[in-house]
This record gives C-alpha cells, sequence and structure tokens, in this order.
C-alpha cells in the first residue's frame, strides 16, 4: 500500500472514525503494523477525535441554564385554526362570492405563516451546526431501569448517544426515536458501524421536547426484518 | 557493520529457530501498532494491556509452532491475532455481565476511569481548547465536531458549508499538526 493512495483515499480519518470497509481495514492495518509515519499520524487523529469528544461531553455537562424559547409557530398555528372555523361558519349563510373571497384570503395567509415557519426553522438548524455537541453515554442493562435524563439545550445544537454495547455481530444499524404516546419522531437509516463497542447516535435537539421519549436501536436479519438491539429510556427536561 | 532488521518471512524463522533477539525484535518492530489497534476498541488500559500480552504470546507461540502461512504477510497475522483477542474480549464482558447481574434488574455500574486516565482526559481536552481558539473561524470548528464528533459524513459537511474537498483536508491537517505539537510540548514538559 503506497503513502500516495492513503492520503488520496483519507484512510487515515477514515479509519479513526471506523468507517472503511472490512477488506479496507484489513489491509491498511497490515500496512501500518510497522509503519512510523502512518502511525505517528493515526495516534494523532484518534488523539485529537477523542480529547473533541470528551471537550464536547464536559461542555454539556457545564453548560448555564437558559430558558427555552417559546413555541410561537404551534400557538400561531392553533389560533389560525379558531380564525378559519368562524370564517367558515360565516362563508356558509354569505353569498357564493363573499365565500369564495374569504376563502381566497384565508389561503394567503396562511402560506405568508408556513413560510415565516420554515425560514425560522431553517435558521434555527442552520445554528446547530456551528455549535458544540451535547454526549451522553447510554449503557445497556437487561431488565427495569432508570430513564437517562437528558436536559435541552437552550440554543439548538446535535445531541449525541453514545450506547455502549457489542456490534461485533453486524455492520449497520437503525435508530429510532418514540414520543411517551410511542410514536415514532425521528429515525435514521443505515447507520455504519463505526467502533466494536459503541453505537452512536446523532439527532438535532430540535427534535426533542421535554417528557418522556425512547430510543430504539434495530439491525437487520438476513430475511430484512428488523429486530430490537437495545432500548434506552430518556427523560427530556428542560434546564430552570 | 550494522545489520538492518530482518524481512517479515526471515524474522517468522528466526523465531521458529527459537532465536531470542528475533522474538525480541518482532515485538519491538510491531507493539506500537499492536498497541494503536487494540486501543481503538478497548478503553480501559489495563485491560488494553492485557490483551496487547496476550496477542504477543499467542503469535510467539503459533510462530514457534509453524502456523503462519504466509510469512512475508506477517503484520497482518499479528494484527488479525489482535482483532481476534479484541473481540473475545468483548464476548467474555458481556457473558460475565449476563451472569452476574441479579434478579432485582438493578444496572450494574460502569467501571470509572482512573485518577490517571481522568488527569490524561482533561489535560487532552485543554489540548484541544488551544486548537480549537487557534482555528481561524467558527465554520472551521464546526467541521471538526461535526465530522469528528457527530460523525457527518465528509462529504455532506462541505455541501452544506460550501466548502471544497481540498480546504476539508487543509482545516483537518491543520487542526491535526496543532494539536500534534502541543501534544509533543506536553509530553517533553512533563518529561523534564
Amino acid at each position: 500500500m503506497l503513502h500516495s493512495e492513503i492520503e488520496r483515499d483519507n484512510l487515515i480519518d477514515r479509519y479513526v472514525r471506523g468507517t472503511l470497509p472490512n477488506p479496507q481495514r484489513r489491509e491498511f492495518e497490515e500496512h501500518f503494523a510497522d509503519c512510523a509515519e502512518c502511525l505517528e499520524q493515526l495516534e494523532t487523529a484518534g488523539g485529537l477525535r477523542q480529547a473533541l469528544r470528551t471537550a464536547a461531553a464536559d461542555s454539556a455537562a457545564a453548560s448555564p441554564a437558559t430558558p427555552q424559547p417559546q413555541r410561537v409557530t404551534r400557538r400561531l398555528f392553533r389560533w389560525k385554526w379558531a380564525v378559519i372555523t368562524a370564517v367558515s361558519c360565516l362563508a356558509v349563510v354569505a353569498l357564493t362570492s363573499a365565500m369564495w373571497w374569504q376563502r381566497v384570503s384565508q389561503a394567503r395567509r396562511e402560506l405568508a405563516a408556513a413560510r415565516s415557519g420554515f425560514a425560522q426553522q431553517l435558521e434555527t438548524a442552520r445554528g446547530a451546526f456551528e455549535r458544540a455537541p451535547q454526549v451522553y453515554s447510554l449503557s445497556l442493562s437487561r431488565g427495569a431501569s432508570r430513564p437517562i435524563e437528558v436536559i435541552l439545550p437552550g440554543q439548538p445544537c446535535w445531541m449525541v448517544f453514545s450506547a455502549q454495547l457489542d456490534t461485533s455481530q453486524f455492520t449497520s444499524y437503525r435508530a429510532r426515536l418514540l414520543n411517551g404516546d410511542s410514536q415514532e419522531i425521528w429515525r435514521q437509516e443505515s447507520i455504519p458501524v463505526t467502533a466494536l463497542d459503541t453505537a452512536p447516535v446523532s439527532i438535532p435537539s430540535s427534535r426533542l421536547a421535554t417528557g418522556d421519549d425512547t430510543l430504539l436501536l434495530e439491525t437487520a436479519g438476513r430475511s430484512g426484518a428488523f429486530s430490537e438491539l437495545a432500548r434506552f429510556r430518556l427523560h427530556v427536561v428542560s434546564r430552570r | 557493520m550494522e545489520i538492518g532488521p530482518s524481512s517479515p518471512a526471515d524474522l517468522a524463522a528466526r523465531i521458529r529457530a527459537r532465536e531470542t533477539a528475533a522474538e525480541d525484535e518482532l515485538v519491538r518492530r510491531y507493539s506500537r501498532g499492536v498497541r494503536f489497534v487494540i486501543s481503538q476498541s478497548v478503553a480501559d488500559r489495563g485491560q488494553a494491556e492485557d490483551v496487547y500480552q496476550e496477542t504477543f504470546r499467542l503469535a510467539l507461540e503459533k510462530i514457534r509452532e509453524g502456523e503462519v502461512r504466509e510469512p512475508e504477510r506477517l503484520s497482518g497475522f499479528l494484527m488479525g491475532i489482535a482483532r481476534t483477542l479484541v473481540l473475545e474480549h468483548f464476548r467474555r464482558a458481556a457473558r460475565a455481565q449476563v451472569r452476574e447481574q441479579d434478579f432485582s434488574g438493578r444496572q450494574i455500574p460502569v467501571a470509572e476511569p482512573s485518577p490517571l486516565d481522568r488527569l490524561l482526559r482533561q489535560e487532552q481536552a485543554a489540548l484541544v481548547h488551544r486548537v480549537l481558539a487557534a482555528l481561524p473561524s467558527d465554520r472551521d470548528r464546526s467541521v471538526l465536531y461535526r465530522f469528528y464528533v457527530a460523525d457527518e459524513d465528509k462529504d455532506a459537511i462541505c455541501d452544506n458549508l460550501g466548502i471544497s474537498g481540498l480546504h476539508f483536508n487543509q482545516i483537518l491537517c491543520r487542526a491535526r499538526e496543532r494539536y500534534r505539537k502541543l501534544f509533543e510540548q506536553m509530553r517533553q514538559e512533563k518529561g523534564k
């Protein structure tokens, strides 16, 4: 294996992140077993990655309390539905042309409100990418267990849940987030296995709401049916 | 006259001939690589050391018995043993946890990191803060977090932030180089 190939294919970072396919990973390991140059780079990249994760976890533990932002959009739509109902009742008894005019005006207002809501969500998502993520370590256990307390940040960011389990029997998994009513509110398919003892899941904080959620990790069998790997109960709270 | 290192096949042959110097050479030559592979999966230092010792013990035993089918690929043979022992380590740990769990379903406490490990983590975190502070923009810091912490795909990060693959590599290379220098400086200061 040539160093030019290693640099071209970014093997150092892909190895440290655990995203190399097995045949390529074995070939690279056979090369760097006694290659001081590659080992130097691997140790540096691995050390930097570990230190970043540690710093992110420490930041999450030390983050100051900030108030939860108001969910204006949801209240706005509830108010809007009240207006639509009242207007529709008036339109039934009014002339046909007046009813048509009222419906057109309503559609225009809803479109403007939706645009405003989407713009706000887009700006929120942009901000999330630029802030340090919060990292939670999840341990697998049988039987009843205490839910894990998750503190919502004051501003949007990534929430990284690192589940400690044996991943040697599969190459990818999916993650699903269920709310207190067991309804699926978020999922991510085909997450590649990156380490032999952890399965990380990254969720935007905007997907979490205060209350009890469940994080499910599943893997597909040969028939394609999914089986449960692990289940973690999350108790999501906002800082006071 | 200084003799250069043996080829992998020669080294295997010398070990089969029970040459002690050859066994020492095997450990010297592959020690760092084996430790790195093990450390990627086994976080606990004590357990990683156990797997490391067992790797070389088993490798030497198999080499002496002539069980290396391709002596020229001795490094691959050694790394394969290390990977297998890491997997076995986790399977044993999982079986032990099932056996030891009591029927009340209480969660078995995870071993806390040692004081030395905690100190090392704190020092590494301090170094990484200096690395992040030295980056020219929030966008560069975002690249590091998203790539190394959130494990996002390189192409997705580049598309989202509007940077080229080359710029992405430069950010990573700059951060790694700075981290390496700071880490070396810290080790030298500790050695004084």
